[in-house]
């Protein structure tokens, strides 16, 4: 392929793959390796660079606005990103030591966890009002806005939540997602923080947790530019067209058409690891 | 919002007698969140500026190149410092190198300024929490490549 067509049309399906990212709330990480590898023919290890920029690109954009609205836990977002910095370089170390097809497998699980998430999403838990020691010491408990004023919230388990959070920066690195499903569920399930809160917050610690293992995959020539610029820009806008519409459109039966594609992908990653054609 | 229903909310009962200096602390929060997210809008439009003017650079020249990235290939090890280097040259891979750079330093800048911002307010416990997370920031960045040459 020339370089024009493959610049342009890579731009263009990373507009849709931000857009779709946006829409369903995973992200843009989980479509564009993907798309690198099945569509565009891109090695594995180039897609989870560029992926990993896109990432970066979509998260710091739309954190700007979660951010200045007053959702995001900053505390909370800072303390748990010691976890997920450090998981991600350890991602990166281990992206160098295992098989593509390893990496290809894991990729797989986190592709059909986000199907599955996407067609059912968690039911809301009840604010867990028990006061926490340690969340005390790092004063983590904060309010957020809502319909009815601003609603005070106490956050839980921070030791457990920072396991979780070291996962998460894992597996962002090793396979280039932002990981804001493993985000969510520790601090939404296991932390239990405002569902809004977790969302927003683990947006805030995305950018952050994919800059680690950028840079690490950066020095080691994973970040092909002429893959990366493409590919970020297209995320880029695409996401935050997708945030400007998200609140004026039904949803579910695009969740639906993201969990079958999804799915598809993954199989057919399957389905060239298990041919030795990947 | 209201700040002062603000304080009430976030302190509670517990540390109702410190209500007075606490107003200024969550004024204080609200303008970091302000600084902190116009950092993020600002960093993410500058690196979308120059990736947008390095792929075009890159296309004037090089749109009729084959490319192939079947297998991977690192022909050059990368550092954030040859990506400044090599983006002086202003040749399209350099520039949109550069882009990507930038957009990797965004949340690091937004790490940094946090850790300002905690230091300012003299909050020790969080200089060094956001201390840590810059430490291995700087380490991914810049050292990683130290540890895994060739």
């Amino acid at each position: 392929m020339t370089a024009l067509a493959f610049v342009l049309m890579l731009l263009f399906a990373s507009i849709g793959a931000g857009f779709l990212g946006a829409l369903t709330g995973l992200g843009g990480g989980v479509v564009i390796v993907p798309l690198l590898v099945l569509l565009f023919g891109v090695d594995l290890r180039y897609a989870v660079g560029a992926s990993l920029v896109a990432v970066i690109a979509t998260s710091s954009g739309a954190a700007a606005a979660y951010v200045r609205e007053g959702y995001t836990n900053i505390r909370v977002g800072i303390l748990l990103e010691v976890a997920t910095v450090m998981g991600a370089i350890v991602g990166a170390i281990i992206a160098a030591l295992v098989s593509k097809n390893f990496i290809a497998i894991v990729f797989v699980l986190a592709l059909f966890w986000s199907a599955y998430s996407t067609l059912r999403p968690p039911k809301p838990l009840p604010p867990d009002q028990e006061p926490d020691a340690i969340s005390r010491k790092f004063r983590l408990d904060s309010t957020y806005p809502t319909n009815e004023g601003m609603v005070a919230y106490k956050v839980h388990h921070v030791p457990l939540g920072g396991v979780l959070m070291f996962g998460a920066g894992l597996l962002s690195a090793l396979v280039g997602v932002g990981s804001g499903i493993v985000k969510v569920f520790a601090m939404d399930r296991m932390m239990r923080l405002p569902f809004k809160v977790s969302t927003t917050t683990s947006n805030f610690m995305i950018g952050v947790t994919a800059a680690a293992s950028a840079g690490v995959y950066l020095q080691r020539g994973q970040i092909e530019p002429a893959i990366a610029a493409p590919v970020a820009l297209g995320a880029l806008g695409g996401s935050l067209v997708g945030a400007r519409v998200l609140p004026r459109i039904q949803t579910k039966a695009l969740r639906w058409v993201f969990a079958v594609v999804v799915v598809f992908a993954g199989l057919e990653l399957l389905r060239r690891v298990l041919g030795g054609t990947l | 919002m209201n700040p002062q229903h603000e304080s009430g909310t976030v302190n509670g009962p517990e540390h109702g007698n410190r209500s007075g200096p606490n107003t200024g602390v969550q004024r204080h929060t609200r303008d970091m969140e302000a600084s902190l997210a116009t950092l993020l809008t600002a960093g993410t439009a500058l690196a979308a500026a120059v990736l947008f003017l390095g792929a075009a650079s890159y296309l004037r020249t090089d749109a009729a190149r084959q490319l192939d990235f079947r297998t991977f290939n690192p022909a050059e090890h990368a550092s954030v410092f040859s990506v400044f280097r090599d983006a002086l040259k202003l040749d399209g891979a350099g520039i949109m190198q550069l882009g990507v750079v930038l957009l990797i330093l965004t949340p690091v800048a937004r790490v940094l300024f946090t850790l300002i911002a905690f230091l300012y307010k003299r909050d020790w416990l969080y200089v060094v929490v956001t201390l840590i997370v810059l430490s291995v920031l700087c380490y991914g960045l810049f050292g990683s490549g130290l540890v895994h040459e060739g």
